[in-house]
């Protein structure tokens, strides 16, 4: 049988006044009913892009578009506006960053349900708002008759990402993109969110694709990983080879900087130094290769496909180290060494050039998608 | 709320005495004209003036004239008598105000039919033909100094003095209630003049809001809902980006209220504003007072009415 | 003794782009022996003279930029005001389209008696008159007295009265009644007993509003209010004009239809024809539109100054609709009482080295502007008397281009050999700061600073430059270059007298800028006012202004015109003495 969502070679472009952005280049994935995908990258790296284009809200004139994403035996690349429009929504659904922003602040949250029910369904208003009643509910927000007529800015910011996902599920969607969806919030809070999110999992049997920055986030409820750097998957595993035995440099970068319970107060985090990298002018080679504490002389021209590891066909990763070098450097990181003192490891010793600024370097998110689906520049 | 509009009813009552103090100040320290020496007309005898500044108070202290018009203004709702006319200032603005109101109404619908579908449109096409062509126009509209705008429509169109005969020209207004037709006739071209920056100014401000909102997050929330295009820009897009413009609509409204000075001077509407300005010529205090108080009282109340309405329009707005 | 106040701003400005357009057709000379004092042709211009070929009947319109000031007769003194005032009142006596020389009577029955000494006045009135409704009743002489008790009374705000009617016991106060020095021996009978010998100069003021018969004691409810409120609501006033005000808006409307008791008769008023029925005149218009309205239309009358450019477009193309008529004098007042000014020769110095001919093309150039080297200017009558276009060719003011040797020859009589003055004064030069005065006020502060004289220019509104610097005698102001004097009747005496004579200083509101108080020059104009005979009082007033031009206590810039425009169907009849329609003599075609 074939999985819900295939994604093949997505290639997304966007043409800027400064030149042509690279958003998604050649991205491949699956995901199949029940399951969950964790996309992690930075910000920058396509991974909301790839998801938006999934939904056609990528659309527009100066956006370019390649590829296959098959949804239900449908391509929807090749699916018009008014189809996708009502594969939105219905069939897959899509809940943001930050709740309060993605909320109307003009309309109360039962009319926002209600608008949600009702553009797919032909149901009465009556019916609609008892549903939506019972949405809220479903999400766990208590009191649902009062909270469906109030304006979002009457929520907390938990309650607000509740009745997003409220909103998601309203016409029980079989896909669910969930584009970082704790971000925003409280860790308290986030933890929450992410068991409701597995708990309507459970009940409702969807497939979720959650994007996020933080492979902390998605571990306890992901599948599936896949890493997305400068538009592109570097590494996809099973959550469990991904931290076990992760083969990317930025892998490690990313699973190094998550904190942990088991880690002493006052150990620095190794965040990975310097800036992902420009979308219009890409790096030569390994596009990772300036950021790489490993890097060797020919990574800087040859750019690494990504192929399966020769022991594991299902972890695919694109690194041009030796599969036992990197086995190597993973181990002596996972015992705490410093990455500077692992580099020789690598081998021909040309030393990378560490940017100054790395550990400071601001990471703010800044917007993936140049602004909107059809109204981008 | 209640308590809200009760106590800036009160603090509007304050900005309106300042309002007529400080006008009171200005004219007396600016070298205007001596309105005793103008009503005299032209008399070289010093004891006609000497009555005339008694008969108007102007032989009285500063702080007594301010303080005798107050009184009457609170008192007895009497706005004075005209130096240059003899009448009640009361009674020529009030005999003015429906010419104002029908410009100011008539304009105001004008240029909201106009400036916000060209708004719209240009926002949801921004940077395209018809953008570029529509804010070039919209910018020569804004930039148009109204009266010579209303010279140029008087000579293309009016129906004596234009090129084609089209519109009714300077100096046809007519009462609404003395003959609808004609007072419809008479005001169109007013209107567009008058209309015409508005708009060009209202299709700027809410193509760029909307530009803006457009970018919000809860658009993308509203399109991953599956909302067809048109509806997430008008009811979640324009609905945004709206508000801030009804705030600029009320103060507009109010700002004309007191008088369209320019359009009504060329096409000669017999409105508040020509009062006022005919006041100005003449150093007619009791008139300049007159009208600017009723300029400063429209404003005030619009910003009130604003403030209320914008409570209304975003709910996050909650005044105490 | 009327000031120019507002409708001649914009005629300035007009004559401009005439005089560019029509400098290149040759100056033609004078065209008319009588007042016409430009050196541009007039011909074809609009005849405005009433004809045989005039229609009766219908509605005449008008259109102005400006509003009326004061409809009350007693009270009216605006231009357009009179205009207003000649078709729906009579007074005694009347100029008329073909006759501004001589007063011809109106109401009154014959001239006017005066005793020989010239202190008595007696008038008779027709006993065809009668007030408008709801009066009804024939005019008396008391009703005359009434209108002269109004015009004295303070609370009408006249301003003329105590000037021109120098009546035994009258005095300018509230309800001041009855005036000793008037009697009325029978109803057609009305006897004037002035305090000094005047009757020959108070018989041409016979001819102004505040003359008109008001049925007595009618408005002494509304003149009990100051100001009385009869000038406020003129549709409730009483005529004896031929027509009456039907409505009136303030500065926007005015209408006027036949009054039912005016009679065109021999023993009622048989000057005026008033052939249109109706008058319907719409102020405050914009003046461009308003001018070309009128150019464009068959039927309406423009009464206040066209602007520049469509002045120029109808002598171009429509100069049939366009008629040009001297209106009045410019001239910039030096001041005689403050220094540096005080010194009469460095007065004909600074005559003397101005550029007049500058300050006519300033004013308009040619076709509406000559230089002007007196003060009787053309059209009053005693112009040609006092020398006309030449004037008195005092060496001083024969250059009108300047000439500093001439200023030289004063300069050194005033003490300054280098022709430089090296005093210490400031010259405070105030002046309208509408076009075009700052440049007239640059015209004479360069003639000012050939000289070396230190100059501080003051652009201000014409009415602040009025009523607060050379109204106002204690602003010691040095030079008024913008100021404009029309008369308000046609004697030399009402273009003399309040600018020049040293009775007619006041401290407030003062017409004399020059602030003149030359004893030979008061008696002079005092004893020419007391003459009957014209020929003998106008070269007595010729004295006076010869006087005037020696003391040098202005400089004589311009004798300027004002222009009109009328419909294609219209047929204007202007009162050349007011430059303005006389619409009791002006019909459709």
């Amino acid at each position: 049988m074939s999985p819900l969502l295939e994604v093949e070679d997505l290639r997304v472009s966007f043409d800027t006044e400064d030149g042509v952005v690279h958003a998604v280049d050649g991205v491949s994935y699956q995901v199949d009913t029940g399951k969950t995908l964790g996309i992690v990258g930075e910000s920058g790296s396509g991974k909301t892009v790839s998801s938006l284009t999934t939904l056609g809200l990528t659309r527009s004139r100066s956006t370019r578009i390649s590829g296959r994403i098959v949804f239900g035996g449908r391509d929807l690349l090749t699916a018009s506006t008014d189809e996708l429009r009502r594969i939105r929504g219905s069939e897959i659904a899509m809940i943001f960053q930050d709740p309060l922003s993605s909320l109307h602040p003009f309309y109360k949250v039962g009319h926002q349900l209600v608008e949600a029910i009702r553009i797919h369904r032909d149901v009465s208003k009556s019916a609609a708002r008892k549903r939506a009643m019972d949405l809220v509910e479903l999400v766990g927000i208590p009191d649902p008759k009062r909270r469906v007529d109030q304006y979002p800015h009457e929520f907390s910011g938990g309650m607000r990402q509740r009745a997003m996902i409220a909103m998601a599920l309203a016409n029980e969607p079989k896909l669910l993109i969930a584009d970082e969806p704790t971000t925003a919030l409280d860790v308290t809070v986030q933890a929450q969110i992410l068991a409701l999110l597995q708990d309507l999992q459970d009940r409702l049997g969807m497939a979720i694709i959650i994007i996020t920055h933080d492979l902390g986030v998605v571990a306890e409820i992901t599948d599936e990983i896949c890493v997305m750097y400068a538009g592109r998957i570097v590494e996809h595993a099973s959550t469990d080879e991904i931290f076990d035995a992760p083969e990317h440099p930025y892998t490690w970068g990313l699973l190094t900087s998550i904190p942990r319970l088991d880690q002493q107060r006052g150990d620095d985090l190794v965040p990975i130094s310097g800036r992902p990298p420009s979308l219009i002018q890409r790096p030569s080679g390994c596009f990772f290769h300036p950021r790489c504490p490993y890097v060797q002389k020919r990574h800087r021209t040859v750019d690494p496909p990504l192929v399966s590891l020769p022991d594991n066909g299902r972890h695919q990763v694109a690194c041009l180290l030796e599969p036992t070098i990197r086995r190597q450097i993973w181990n002596g990181l996972k015992a705490g060494r410093d990455p500077t003192s692992l580099r020789q490891l690598a081998g021909d010793g040309y030393p990378s050039r560490a940017p100054a600024v790395a550990s400071t370097a601001p990471r703010a998110e800044t917007p993936e998608v140049p602004s909107s689906g059809t109204g981008g520049p | 709320m209640g308590r809200y509009i009760i106590r800036r009813l009160l603090w509007a009552v304050v900005v309106l005495i300042i309002v007529s103090a400080v006008t009171f100040i200005i004219f007396y320290a600016l070298p205007s004209a001596d309105p005793a020496v103008l009503r005299a007309g032209r008399s070289p005898n010093p004891a006609l003036i000497a009555h005339i500044r008694h008969v108007l108070g102007l032989d009285r202290p500063i702080y007594v004239q301010y303080w005798l018009y107050i009184k009457g203004v609170l008192l007895h709702f009497n706005f004075g008598y005209s130096y240059q006319y003899s009448l009640p200032v009361r009674s020529l603005i009030f005999q003015r105000l429906p010419a104002t109101i029908s410009l100011t109404v008539g304009a105001v619908i004008v240029w909201l039919l106009l400036g916000i579908p060209v708004g719209i449109i240009s926002a949801i096409r921004p940077r395209t033909w018809m953008d570029r062509m529509t804010m070039g126009v919209s910018l020569l509209a804004i930039s148009a100094p109204v009266y010579w705008l209303g010279l140029v429509g008087l000579f293309l169109f009016a129906n004596d003095i234009g090129v084609v005969h089209i519109f009714d020209g300077a100096d046809t207004y007519t009462g609404l209630t003395a003959n609808p037709g004609r007072w419809f006739g008479s005001l169109i071209m007013p209107w567009m003049v008058l209309a015409a920056s508005f708009a060009a100014f209202y299709a700027r401000l809410l193509r760029a809001n909307l530009i803006e909102t457009m970018s919000e997050d809860y658009i993308r929330t509203a399109r991953a809902k599956g909302l067809p295009e048109w509806r997430v820009i008008l009811k979640h897009g324009v609905r945004s980006a709206i508000t801030p413009i009804v705030t600029v609509l009320g103060l507009d409204i109010g700002i004309l209220m007191g008088g369209a000075v320019l359009t009504e001077t060329v096409f000669d509407i017999p409105g508040v504003g020509r009062l006022a300005y005919d006041g100005i010529q003449n150093a007619d205090l009791p008139i300049i007072q007159g009208t600017v108080m009723l300029g400063a009282f429209f404003i005030v109340i619009a910003n009130l009415i604003v403030d209320i309405l914008y409570a209304y329009l975003d709910p996050r707005v909650r005044y105490t | 003794m009327r000031l120019i106040r507002r409708a001649l701003i914009p005629l300035i400005a007009a004559g401009c782009a005439i005089a560019v357009a029509a400098c290149g057709s040759s100056s033609s000379g004078n065209t008319s022996t009588s007042s016409s004092s430009s050196g541009l042709s007039h011909a074809g211009l609009a005849n405005t003279k009433p004809s045989s070929s005039q229609r009766t009947g219908g509605t005449l319109n008008l259109v102005t930029a400006e509003g009326w000031e004061h409809l009350d007769p007693g009270a009216s003194y605006f231009q357009i005001d009179y205009v207003v005032e000649y078709s729906t009142q009579s007074p005694l006596y009347t100029y008329t389209p073909t006759n501004s020389v001589t007063p011809t009577p109106l109401v009154a029955s014959g001239p006017p008696q005066i005793s020989s000494d010239g202190k008595t006045v007696t008038v008779h009135i027709k006993s065809g008159w009668h007030f408008s409704p709801p009066v009804n009743r024939a005019v008396t002489s008391k009703d005359v007295e009434f209108a002269f008790e109004r015009m004295f009374n303070a609370n009408v705000q006249n301003g003329y009265a105590g000037g021109y009617f120098p009546i035994v016991g009258a005095k300018l106060a509230p309800g001041n009644r009855p005036i000793p020095g008037i009697s009325t021996p029978n109803k057609t009978t009305i006897v004037f007993h002035l305090t000094k010998p005047f009757g020959a100069t108070m018989a041409k003021a016979l001819t102004l509003p505040g003359t008109a018969a008001i049925p007595a004691g009618y408005t002494d409810k509304a003149d009990k209010s100051s100001p009385s409120t009869w000038d406020s609501k003129p549709t409730t006033q009483v005529f004896t004009g031929p027509y009456m005000i039907k409505s009136y808006t303030p500065g926007q409307q005015l209408t006027l239809v036949r009054n039912p008791n005016w009679k065109h008769s021999a023993n009622a008023d048989s000057v005026r024809p008033a052939y249109a029925d109706k008058i319907v005149w719409n102020a405050g218009l914009d003046p461009t539109v308003a001018a070309n309205k009128t150019l464009d239309s068959t039927n309406l009358l423009m009464a206040d100054t066209p602007p520049a450019p469509v002045l120029k477009k109808a002598y171009e193309s429509k100069k049939k609709q366009l008629s040009i008529a001297p209106l009045g004098i410019y001239y910039a007042a030096l001041n005689t009482q403050v220094p540096p000014f005080n010194n009469v020769n460095l007065r004909k110095a600074v005559l003397a080295v101005e550029n007049r001919n500058a300050y006519a093309l300033d004013r308009g150039g040619k076709l509406v502007a000559t230089v002007a080297t007196h003060f009787v200017y053309p059209e009053v009558p005693g112009f040609k008397e006092a020398g006309g276009n030449a004037g008195f060719k005092q060496d001083f003011v024969s250059h009108p281009s300047g000439d500093h040797s001439v200023a030289c020859k004063y300069m050194k009589l005033a003490g300054y050999p280098h022709c430089k003055y090296t005093g210490s004064a400031n010259v405070l030069i105030v002046g309208s700061n509408a076009a075009p005065g700052p440049q007239e006020m640059q015209t004479v502060q360069s003639g000012l600073t050939q000289l070396g004289f230190k100059t501080t220019i003051k652009a201000v509104p014409q009415q602040t430059m009025y009523s607060k610097f050379c109204g106002y005698v204690k602003a010691h102001v040095n030079v008024c270059p913008t100021a404009g004097w029309i008369e308000d009747f046609p004697d030399p005496y009402a273009a003399l007298f309040v600018p020049f004579s040293g009775e007619a200083i006041v401290p407030i509101n003062n017409s004399n800028w020059g602030v003149l108080n030359d004893p030979k020059v008061n008696k002079q104009i005092d004893s020419a006012a007391a003459i009957t005979n014209q020929s003998e009082r106008f070269k007595a007033f010729a004295k006076a202004d010869k006087m005037i031009v020696d003391d040098a206590a202005a400089i004589p810039e311009v004798w300027s015109d004002n222009a009109e425009l009328e419909g294609s169907k219209v047929r204007g009849v202007l009162d050349p003495w007011n430059d303005d329609w006389n619409l009791s003599f002006s019909s459709t075609k």
